[in-house]
């Protein structure tokens, strides 16, 4: 094998062609390198003046909004469990390259770097410990006859993971839901969201679709009173008159405000899903209907087996998508007096007279942390997506 | 066969839905209708006063790293608590926003609306809220820098003035210069960021809002603009701010316990009483006044009871805990270059407007 020589005159052609070639492109290369520069110089102008301690000062707030101090070490169970389970899978389904996994952990030490404190260095090292251990047993696993038991296992465990987590906020006296918050309250948020959003969305799709006109009727109208008004409107609704709507018993009527921001982000992620499973099922030619009526398929049959399968395959760019919308959505819920990440973002720099003016520095950080989360997120789907082949059949 | 099953199912499931639903609302509406709103006595059962606060304005309300809440607000939800439960400890915080304070105070989320909230007479007639007494008394006030040569609002003939969008400060500074035949550029802003990045290019000569957050952007005002120093507020006031907390209309014992803890901690700072001699003061009380606000006995006499359905020594408890209404102010408004002598925040006696009816 023989190593490649730099050609500069091929650097050079190539440079000619694609910057300079004619009179546009010029124009276009120097006012790109113009904006550029510009942007460049004053992201170092920033960083070279930003002073972080609002941050540093506000790990937990950012972390775990005003959960009590005694409360902090619930959050690092739940973490531990959400880590095993996420890098099992990746070792039960994926296929990383180093360089995904590469860039996957560098997307979770970013934020770490930002929060890391001497004391949590155990837990810190436990967290990597877990997540490796998952990864390459259930990598061994994998050469094995097991691995469909632990695939079971693993859908199941997602699914569980979040009444594991709200047993481990609340098991011994916890703290107040209502002081649950920060980094935290929106991916309890979102979680519930989806896992509860999104069984609601395929029934309320297929309603929609179906051609009983009672069903149709009920599911249409569902969806388009819970799309037809922003999601500030219903929580607000939430937050002043569901308590109004809701039975007096077993102190329904007094229901937390957390609890009350999942239902109104369930129904609201549900009734978007609903319609881009429809424009799935859409999608499903009459062929496969009428393979399922050859093989005597009942219609619940028809639809587990048959329609809804390929439905959901087609549109899952278009879930991720709602998933991340989401996400970002939970920020919201600052609407409700819960102090989300983005909120505490806002807050911190009032703190003090010595952080005043430093919300650049706060928000930043913030904005660090959903887009790790949406970035990850994305690359999931399109790693689901090349599996599952879409696009390419 | 099968599709008229499911449509029976279905329907079936929605009737019972729609009754289930029926006769929540008709629980709720006998709930509701019961008598009206005694919160004292809810505050007492619950054990937890429900404190609807601001978290995100320096000096009056802000969250901590701890997650607790501080400010000049926050104390005096913790006096009433204190009142009330005798634990300034016992208060649950709910941060509002400017849009959402008052439907938390109607739809009973929470007991008390402490939030830097500006009392007016359409707010009072329309909201169904009553305002206790002021605990503030802000203004709107011009900031200029000190080499412009203002000395007065008079002076600042075509000026051009940085001013959030959208405001009642927008309309007074109107007011203020029309209504006196003056020309001005207003510079309008959605936020404070950029309003404060034009007033350091010295894009505008002047900078209006109220005069509390006058004196904390100027605390704040970065060395490389010139510093504090650098910047001057100008003494008139556009605008009257009194700010002050808000219980729900026709809820009479506990609008009268809040509005006699602000007052009792005005008092107490007039009487000398602070939270280091309360407990020695209590023991002894000098005269029969000091007695009376501290629910004491003086010279071995009765007690005379102000309690408002609290224990009769409440203002102690107030006093200790939380501190005079002076020891407040210190606590967190001089620190943010709010002084206070000369401004309409000193006492009475010392010709400020800080004044609280006789304990008698």
């Amino acid at each position: 094998m023989t190593t490649p020589r730099i050609n500069f005159k091929e650097i050079k052609d190539w440079t000619i062609d694609n910057f300079f070639g004619s009179k546009l492109g010029i124009l276009l290369t120097l006012f790109s390198a113009l904006v550029i520069t510009y942007f460049v110089l004053s992201m170092i102008s920033f960083l070279s003046s930003a002073e972080w301690e609002v941050v540093t000062t506000n790990r937990r707030l950012l972390l775990l909004g005003r959960l009590p101090e005694e409360d902090t070490w619930r959050a690092w169970p739940i973490l531990w469990l959400f880590c095993s389970i996420f890098c099992s899978s990746i070792g039960a389904w994926g296929n990383p390259k180093k360089r995904e996994l590469l860039l996957l952990l560098l997307a979770f030490l970013m934020p770490a770097a930002i929060f890391f404190t001497l004391p949590y260095i155990v837990h810190i090292f436990a967290t990597v410990l877990i997540g490796s251990v998952a990864y390459i047993s259930s990598k061994i696993i994998r050469r094995t006859s097991y691995i469909e038991i632990l695939k079971k296992a693993l859908v199941s465990l997602w699914i569980l993971i979040i009444p594991l987590s709200f047993t481990i906020l609340i098991v011994g006296g916890g703290p107040q839901s209502n002081l649950w918050g920060g980094f935290l309250l929106n991916i309890l948020l979102a979680s519930v969201a989806v896992v509860a959003g999104f069984p609601l969305g395929i029934l309320m799709a297929v309603g929609r679709a179906t051609k009983l006109p009672v069903i149709k009727t009920v599911c249409t109208v569902y969806i388009e009173t819970v799309r037809g008004a922003p999601l500030v409107g219903w929580l607000l609704l939430a937050w002043f008159v569901l308590p109004k709507f809701l039975p007096d018993l077993f102190g329904l009527n007094d229901l937390s405000v957390v609890i009350r921001a999942m239902i109104v982000l369930s129904f609201f992620a549900s009734a978007y899903i609903a319609e881009v499973i429809r424009g799935g099922l859409q999608s499903i030619s009459k062929g496969q209907l009428e393979a399922a009526d050859a093989l005597n398929l009942g219609y619940i049959d028809r639809m587990r087996i048959i329609v809804l399968p390929q439905a959901i395959r087609v549109v899952i760019p278009a879930i991720v998508s709602q998933f991340i919308g989401l996400f970002k959505d939970t920020s919201l819920v600052f609407i409700l007096a819960l102090t989300d990440l983005l909120q505490v973002g806002r807050i911190i720099p009032e703190q003090d007279p010595k952080f005043f003016g430093k919300q650049l520095e706060a928000l930043l950080v913030v904005a660090s942390l959903f887009w790790v989360v949406s970035v990850v997120l994305s690359n999931l789907s399109s790693k689901i997506e090349k599996n599952l082949g879409i696009g390419t059949r | 066969m099968k599709k008229i099953k499911y449509t029976l199912l279905i329907s079936a499931l929605f009737a019972m839905t729609a009754f289930s639903f029926a006769c929540a609302s008709e629980d709720s509406s006998e709930a509701s209708s019961s008598g009206g709103s005694n919160t004292l006595q809810q505050v007492l059962d619950r054990g937890m006063l429900k404190c609807g606060v601001n978290d995100n304005l320096a000096g009056f309300g802000v969250v901590a790293a701890d997650g607790s809440f501080s400010g000049f607000d926050i104390d005096f939800c913790k006096a009433v608590a204190a009142a009330i439960l005798g634990d300034s400890g016992k208060v649950e915080y709910t941060p509002t926003t400017a849009s959402n304070r008052f439907e938390a105070l109607g739809s009973g989320e929470i007991d008390l609306l402490i939030r830097n909230t500006t009392w007016t007479a359409s707010r009072d007639r329309e909201l169904k809220q009553d305002f206790t007494a002021p605990t503030f008394y802000d203004g709107q006030g011009m900031m200029v820098y000190v080499d412009s040569g203002y000395n007065s609002i008079d002076d600042m003939e075509g000026a051009t003035i940085c001013v959030l969008q959208g405001t009642t400060t927008e309309l007074n500074l109107d007011d203020r210069f029309t209504g006196t035949g003056m020309s001005y550029t207003p510079l309008t802003f959605e936020t404070n960021d950029p309003l404060q990045a034009a007033f350091e290019e010295k894009r505008c000569d002047g900078w209006t809002t109220d005069k509390s957050g006058l004196a904390s952007k100027r605390a704040s005002f970065p060395a490389s603009a010139g510093g504090p120093e650098a910047l001057k507020v100008l003494p008139e006031t556009l605008s009257k701010e009194p700010l002050g907390p808000l219980t729900r209309d026709n809820d009479s014992e506990f609008y009268d316990v809040v509005q006699w803890v602000v007052f009792g901690m005005m008092q107490a700072e007039e009487s000398g009483i602070n939270s280091s001699n309360v407990s020695s003061i209590a023991s002894n009380p000098p005269n029969p006044g000091v007695a009376r606000l501290l629910g004491a006995s003086f010279e071995g006499g009765e007690v005379q009871d102000f309690s408002f359905g609290i224990p009769k020594d409440f203002m102690q408890k107030v006093i200790s805990q939380v501190g005079n209404y002076g020891e407040v102010y210190d606590r967190h408004l001089v620190p943010l270059g709010l002084e206070r002598a000369g401004s309409l925040n000193a006492m009475w006696t010392e010709g400020g407007l800080i004044y609280a009816p006789p304990f008698r």
